[in-house]
């Protein structure tokens, strides 16, 4: 079906595996900033937006998973 | 609509742009749920980036639409096979429907926390209005370029609106709950269409 660098499911394995190192980070640097920095809104937000795409990224995956009988 | 704040347009808007739309690609080249129709290219499925561009339009006015755009234009294009017109129709299309739904938004001044049941009643209609004529003009294009046939046209129509408003209104809904508040705080939050 796709034109990709690697076989479909792969790349998908490897782009959510960065995307959640990416909210896995995002997540720290929230932790490690106080409430009164000028980032903090910026990066709880941002963290809680990459998690958000990490989960449905793993949903999507499942999904496909399933019906392409890949699991 | 309002079109300028007062502090104006900076770089850091198409840095937003830039970084979101990255980041909506990745989850348009996969995250979708695709449930086929024969003869419907990319009309139908449950497509999860919708709900990651509505909430960046809100969050972010014109530069979140870009974002998606960006998105779906590389998520979308080159690596499925679809023909220039369906794809490039397509991202077109999730680029306008996430700016009307910013215009029914600043038109009756609701508030992306979606604290107040009318935010909400406006959310969830606004999303559906805006979801069902980005349908209506994707596949008028496809039926105006032999894509596909008149009959497919309101199939097409209906599946896309159910696929992409249900996506918006669970993935859309936790983002703007969630993070609205925080992202208030950004200096590149927008509170016009550019500004």
């Amino acid at each position: 079906m796709a034109n990709l660098p690697l076989p479909y499911a792969q790349f998908f394995q490897l782009v959510t595996i960065l995307y959640a190192i990416i909210a896995v980070v995002a997540v720290l640097w929230t932790k490690k900033l106080s409430k009164s920095s000028r980032y903090y809104g910026f990066s709880k937000a941002f963290a809680i937006f990459m998690v958000v795409v990490t989960v449905f990224l793993v949903i999507s995956y499942a999904a496909q998973a399933t019906f392409m009988k890949w699991i | 609509m309002e079109t300028m704040g007062k502090d104006g347009v900076k770089p850091g808007h198409l840095v937003v742009a830039g970084v979101f739309g990255g980041i909506c690609a990745g989850a348009a080249l996969f995250s979708i749920i695709i449930v086929p129709i024969p003869g419907l290219p990319g009309g139908s499925g449950f497509w999860i980036p919708a709900g990651l561009y509505f909430a960046l339009t809100l969050w972010f006015g014109f530069w979140g639409a870009l974002a998606g755009h960006i998105g779906t234009f590389i998520g979308m294009g080159p690596f499925f096979g679809f023909t220039f017109q369906v794809w490039a129709d397509g991202a077109l299309g999730d680029f306008f429907a996430p700016l009307i739904n910013l215009a029914i938004f600043r038109a009756t001044k609701a508030d992306p926390e979606l604290k107040t049941r009318r935010d909400q009643a406006i959310w969830v209609a606004s999303v559906v209005i805006s979801t069902c004529l980005a349908s209506m003009w994707i596949h008028f294009v496809n039926y105006s370029f032999g894509t596909i046939t008149f009959n497919l046209w309101k199939w097409g129509v209906v599946a896309y609106t159910i696929g992409d408003s249900a996506a918006v209104l669970i993935i859309g809904t936790l983002l703007l709950k969630t993070a609205t508040k925080y992202f208030k705080t950004f200096p590149y939050y927008v509170k016009g269409l550019f500004s």
